[in-house]
């Protein structure tokens, strides 16, 4: 489903995300995990072709995000770390705007049911400029759940929800999970991607450091069955002084 | 393409239902549309005024016509004149403008926009979009060639913009004198013809700004190679002009590879002087038309990768909008922090002294940090102040002096205090301004301040410290000038500058402060216009009372006493604005809400 292969990208001299390769697919929920400034949102980006990679491709549903940009979004739903509504666009009409840009309409018919799960419903007038933090990151949720996109990738989706609204988007992502489609989340939640995630890729400066299930991580680093997926992300990702 | 047609559809119908419905909102607007249709008003009134005049001047010479020609056969036009006849009274009553002055004026006005608008496309702007098209366009499966074209009626919008203002300054050029072109025809030219052929010149160099904007990444060099080249044409326009006088500049501007870098220009300025000229003026039309659409072929031939550009402008200018909300402070504060300062640039100052002390050193080395405006800036101008006062005044005090003797000798004087009051007036309201500013960054700073344990007029008076030093500085530096170069009456003018002007000020930037504490919303335009217009009248009874102050000068007819009458009330008028300041910087601390300016007089909120 999604296919990220030897993607650098760089800013400047900045060596952002350095030959990256990775694969999520259908029916799983993959957990972008690294420490601050370690390439997770330039990767997200680069799948949902907002940056251009330096070099290497990312494949969607078999289309190249560089070649065939339009093919290979069509099979995408990309919620940002911190999503801005249109100020003048009802819940509604944002929704109804995505099915357009996507060309289901008839999927509006979830509308009902995927506002109300998310506490939107009553709220569907609302302009967008009237939405709190949490209600505009549930509201770009929505929107990445309307349409019948294979390839999800959240950027930090649990940031500013409730408690009532994490349970339903973990519920969501499971839901769909369960229907084949491929996710991607990045999140510094490590005990709910240790819950929520099939796999996870743990990135370092740009670099893949360790990939796999939690079970395989703990075999590679030889670490007992009580041992957090936490634990290991932080052996992962320590600074070891004058390394 | 039907999605995003929908959005901007929404989007217009509900801001619309939006403004409609706010008072809060619609006000701002529609008092931003007088400020605009005021001069468009004056245009029409003056036109008006003109055809009229115009119309009454004919009617003269018809009656002048009827007097001194009588018709020789009855049925024909031949006619004889009278020998009192003067052809003079039949020119027409409207001065002509020089063809050269006309002509060149408006190829120049033609090649400015053009290179206005290539520096907006070598900069960032046009590629900026809103942060929701980030989030919600650019990864939808829409075709960047279909976002570029939303991108494109904002463009033409300019486009037409600029079309609309160079029409409306022509006109203003055209209205009260007619040009003298040469070689005239009889060919009417359609009202749309000016117009069009102004919209279709911008709109090739807005698409040609885009195609830059689109396709080459690193412009920042080229945008330099711009100023440079504009900067050299401006010196050899002058240098042709100090020369050879207009008919150089205008030889200079009829260069074949001149017309031919900027063609659209060329053509627009053809266009029109043919239309004015009564020439046909549809083949230049009609190229211009076939320039714009293949400025947007080329615009749109390829499909290169423009989202990662359009992020990073998207983020300053959405930051840049944001920050604008909250008043000019806001959008100093992001502008200053949109800098990339270098390492070996940036530097810390030691804390020094306590309470009140140390906020005021803070932002005293904040101004430092930035000199430029904080203290260059002043120095500068307190020069400019005294340079001008010293030198302007002398020259005038002495025509005064030569032409008339005894009493109007005083009238000099008058016209003396006259002139400088009035230089002093502009300096005046700009440093209010700055103040203005300082006022709106000290609420700005709230949450930080407020836990300090600082009483409330010392913290206004640590807050509006660096305003009023920069403004003496000026005003003193003014004063000092002013005397060095022997202006008339200098001391009494220094005396006004160096004191009276500084305290003055002071007085008047606390009480804008508590004017600043009563409308704390900076977000709210209607707000802060209440806020503004409040500010402007509240300090009409403190004129008053300075007034009085004065006439014992008035009296005694002695200019010292009115100038020493003046100082001193200012003292007690600063320390009551100062206390009331505080009482209101100290409520809005406490309750967090707006100060009621007259529940400052009575007990606790």
């Amino acid at each position: 489903m999604l296919q990220v292969l030897n993607l650098s990208k760089r800013f400047g001299g900045m060596l952002a995300v350095d030959d990256l390769s990775f694969t999520v697919n259908a029916g799983e929920i993959v957990g972008l995990l690294g420490p601050n400034g370690a390439g997770k949102t330039t990767t997200i980006r680069c799948v949902a072709s907002l940056l251009q990679p330096t070099s290497g491709n990312i494949l969607l549903n078999g289309h190249d995000v560089s070649d065939d940009p339009v093919a290979a979004k069509r099979a995408l739903a990309f919620v940002p770390e911190v999503p801005n509504p249109y100020e003048m666009l009802t819940v509604m009409e944002h929704l109804r705007f995505v099915a357009a840009a996507y060309g289901m309409e008839e999927e509006l018919v979830h509308a009902e049911e995927i506002l109300t799960r998310l506490d939107l419903w009553e709220k569907k007038n609302d302009l967008g400029a009237s939405l709190s933090k949490g209600m505009r990151q549930k509201l770009a949720c929505a929107c990445a759940f309307i349409h019948r996109a294979q390839v999800f990738c959240f950027d930090e989706p649990l940031i500013g929800l409730d408690p009532k609204g994490m349970r339903e988007l973990k519920g969501m992502m499971m839901e769909r999970r369960a229907q084949g489609n491929a996710m991607l989340v990045s999140t510094h939640m490590l005990d709910t991607a240790e819950r929520l995630c099939d796999r996870v890729v743990i990135l370092k400066r740009g670099k893949l450091i360790a990939e796999g299930t939690v079970a395989e991580l703990k075999e590679r680093l030889q670490s007992s069955s009580d041992v957090s997926l936490e634990d290991m992300f932080l052996e992962l990702t320590e600074e070891i002084p004058g390394s | 393409m039907r999605a995003i047609g929908l959005m901007s559809f929404w989007k217009l119908r509900n801001s619309l239902r939006t403004l409609f419905t706010d008072p809060r909102k619609l006000i701002p607007v529609l008092l931003m549309l007088l400020v605009f249709a005021a001069p468009l008003g004056m245009y029409s009134f003056t036109r008006s005024m003109s055809s009229n005049m115009m119309k009454r001047a004919a009617s003269a010479r018809q009656q002048y016509a009827a007097q001194h020609l009588k018709v020789i056969e009855p049925g024909t036009k031949v006619t004889a004149v009278t020998p009192q006849f003067d052809p003079s009274r039949f020119t027409p009553p409207r001065p002509k403008i020089d063809p050269a002055i006309f002509t060149t004026v408006l190829t120049l006005g033609l090649l400015l926009v053009a290179v206005s608008v290539l520096n907006t496309g070598l900069g960032d702007r046009l590629l900026a979009l809103g942060a929701s098209d980030v989030d919600y366009l650019f990864p939808a499966p829409i075709s960047r060639r279909v976002i570029l074209a939303y991108r494109l009626p904002s463009l033409m919008f300019g486009a037409l913009g600029i079309a609309l203002y160079l029409l409306f300054m022509i006109s203003m050029l055209t209205q009260s004198s007619d040009p003298n072109l040469p070689n005239p025809g009889q060919t009417i030219a359609p009202w749309w013809v000016n117009p069009l052929a102004l919209f279709l010149s911008g709109g090739i160099y807005m698409n040609l700004a885009m195609f830059i904007s689109v396709h080459v990444k690193n412009r920042k060099g080229y945008q330099q190679g711009l100023w440079i080249c504009a900067g050299g044409f401006a010196i050899c326009v002058a240098a042709l002009f100090w020369s050879n006088g207009i008919v150089g500049v205008q030889a200079f501007l009829r260069s074949p590879i001149l017309r031919a870098a900027f063609i659209p220009s060329t053509l627009a300025a053809d266009t029109l002087i043919a239309s004015y000229s009564q020439n046909p003026a549809g083949s230049m039309l009609l190229w211009l038309f076939v320039g714009y659409l293949t400025s947007l072929a080329v615009l749109f031939s390829s499909n290169a990768n423009w989202y990662e550009q359009s992020i990073a402008s998207t983020e300053k200018w959405t930051a840049l909008r944001q920050a604008a909300k909250g008043g000019v402070s806001g959008m100093m504060a992001a502008k200053a922090g949109s800098y990339k300062y270098k390492s070996d640039k940036t530097y810390t100052i030691s804390p020094f002294g306590r309470h009140a002390g140390a906020l005021f050193w803070a932002h005293l080395c904040a101004a430092a940090k930035r000199p430029l405006p904080n203290i260059v800036a002043p120095i500068i101008a307190g020069i400019a102040l005294g340079t001008i006062g010293a030198k302007v005044l002398q020259v005038a005090t002495e025509k005064l002096s030569a032409s008339h003797h005894g009493p109007s000798s005083t009238a000099a004087e008058g016209f003396v205090y006259t002139m400088v009051g009035f230089l002093a007036f502009y300096y005046w309201q700009g440093f209010t301004a700055i103040a203005r500013t300082s006022s709106e960054a000290s609420i700005r700073r709230r949450d930080l301040v407020s836990p300090l344990p600082i009483a409330g007029w010392k913290m206004v008076a640590a807050d509006l410290g660096v305003p009023i030093l920069a403004t003496s500085l000026c005003f003193a530096i003014g004063a000092v000038t002013y005397v060095a170069l022997g202006g008339p009456k200098a001391s009494l003018v220094a005396v006004g500058f160096g004191i009276v002007v500084p305290l003055r000020f002071a007085g008047r930037s606390v009480l804008q402060h508590i004017i600043v504490i009563a409308y704390p919303d900076l977000a709210d335009k209607l707000q802060r216009l209440v806020s503004m217009f409040i500010g402007t009248i509240v300090g009409f009874p403190f004129l008053v009372i300075e007034a009085i102050s004065c006439l014992p000068g008035l009296f005694l007819h002695s200019v010292w006493i009115g100038a020493i009458g003046l100082i001193l009330i200012q003292f007690p008028l600063c320390w009551l604005f100062l206390f009331l300041a505080g009482k209101a910087t100290e409520r809005a601390i406490a309750t967090g809400e707006p100060v009621r300016i007259f529940a400052l007089f009575r007990g606790k909120a």
